[in-house]
């Protein structure tokens, strides 16, 4: 699972649901949906950290930068590992906010032809993200 | 409420180990002592029993002096109002089970009670046998519904499962929780396992080597911290694949067995037995009707 450390920066609630929006630092903003609200759990607090995680399998990756698409959580990245199956290929990304690695299948691999040192933009969604606070 | 402050040296294996409580259980919860063997746990539902006595300290349940070391007070074991329900039974291999519940009725009162137990713990169609003709899960119940017989109000549970296998268990686990509410009890559990933990207990002790080193609420003990997946189960990894570029990993919930995908750099951290927290999104999984 990729992890990373956030800051809580803003929250919108309804009745059942919030969306957080998260800081990463180095000017990447994340967000996450949760079935959770302020009076729910605690630790939704303006400026709380929390840890930030979310499954290789979920991350999406494309080779354009600028795409009209809904995928809330975006960070440019550069590969620096990729490592071959048979039907699945895990990606090491080196971004800002820290290593990720991403699994993607091994035909979107090829495809794309992705080579190491290549810029690429992995992308996912905001229900994916879970919190964890710390 | 139970309140224990005490200390008693005790022999764990060679080794010396002192026993050191300061510990209160509210009146109706359900608790779970937990931890590795030798640690104080055992020990501790004999010392609240009154089958051995602490080195010092005192003991208080509901206000009232159970046992002072400096006062030299000391109530009988029989006095205390307790149910002990161990893990190999002990029930009285020459008596049916019907026998088994009647030697428990303290003198002169209602038998009413044991047919209510009979009623509750479905023991109608075994009374008559004797525990050698009982199943494990069946030789369990009577045990039960014997400890509760004299109206306890506080029921020590030592590993009463851990024998059983797994249907069995989640069907003594309800009985367990039907009688804890309808006895009105207070009732400690020694185990082992988390799931069943978590299902029983609203708190949980983790003793090491005498001492208390957590206490709380089981789930946020269990899973460290919590997470906000919502999708969120307790189990033992029972299996692990390495395939290629990721890791399967086969986890055991209750009678389920699930399977996690992780990445290869988690692969290490986990072995066969582990007890491990298993959470996904709210988001995720798909519902239909069956």
């Amino acid at each position: 699972m990729n992890q990373v450390e956030g800051q809580i920066s803003g929250i919108q609630s309804s009745d059942h649901m919030s969306l957080v929006f998260l800081d990463l630092g180095n000017g990447i903003e994340f967000q996450s949906i949760l079935l959770d609200t302020q009076e729910s759990a605690h630790y939704l607090q303006k400026g709380n950290r929390v840890n930030i995680l979310f499954k290789e399998t979920e991350l999406v990756l494309s080779k354009e930068k600028e795409i009209n698409i809904s995928l809330e959580n975006q960070i440019l990245a550069s590969i620096t590992e990729i490592k071959k199956g048979e039907i699945l290929t895990r990606i090491r990304l080196k971004t800002v906010i820290g290593d990720l690695v991403a699994l993607i299948s091994t035909t979107s691999s090829n495809n794309m032809s992705l080579k190491v040192k290549e810029p690429i933009l992995a992308m996912v969604k905001f229900n994916e993200v879970i919190l964890s606070p710390l | 409420m139970i309140e224990l402050k005490l200390q008693k040296s005790l022999r764990s294996g060679d080794q010396e180990m002192l026993l050191d409580l300061d510990i209160s259980i509210k009146k109706g919860e359900f608790v779970t002592f937990y931890g590795e063997s030798g640690s104080g746990k055992t020990s501790t539902l004999r010392l609240i029993s009154g089958l051995v006595e602490g080195d010092s300290g005192t003991i208080f349940v509901d206000n009232d002096c159970w046992w002072d070391m400096n006062a030299k007070i000391n109530l009988k074991p029989a006095k205390r109002k307790i149910g002990y329900v161990f893990q190999d039974y002990a029930l009285f291999p020459n008596m049916t089970a019907y026998e088994n519940l009647e030697f428990a009725l303290p003198k002169y009162q209602d038998k009413a009670i044991i047919d209510e137990l009979i009623a509750i713990m479905d023991l109608k169609d075994i009374l008559n046998l004797k525990p050698d003709m009982l199943s494990g899960g069946q030789k369990q119940r009577v045990a039960l519904a014997r400890a509760l017989v004299s109206k306890p109000k506080i029921l020590l549970l030592d590993e009463p499962l851990s024998a059983l296998d797994n249907i069995m268990r989640l069907k003594l686990q309800d009985y367990l929780i039907k009688i804890h509410h309808k006895y009105h009890l207070t009732t400690i559990l020694v185990s082992h396992d988390v799931g069943e933990i978590i299902k029983l207990s609203q708190k949980v002790f983790e003793f090491q080597k005498g001492k208390i080193i957590r206490s709380g609420n089981p789930k946020e003990i269990f899973t460290h911290g919590k997470t906000s997946a919502k999708f969120q189960f307790t189990g033992e990894v029972i299996e692990i694949f390495h395939e290629k570029v990721i890791g399967i990993i086969s986890v055991l919930i209750g009678q389920d067995i699930v399977k996690v995908v992780c990445d290869l750099s988690e692969l290490e951290e986990f072995k066969v037995g582990d007890k491990v927290m298993v959470g996904s999104k709210a988001f995720n999984p798909i519902i239909q009707k069956i």
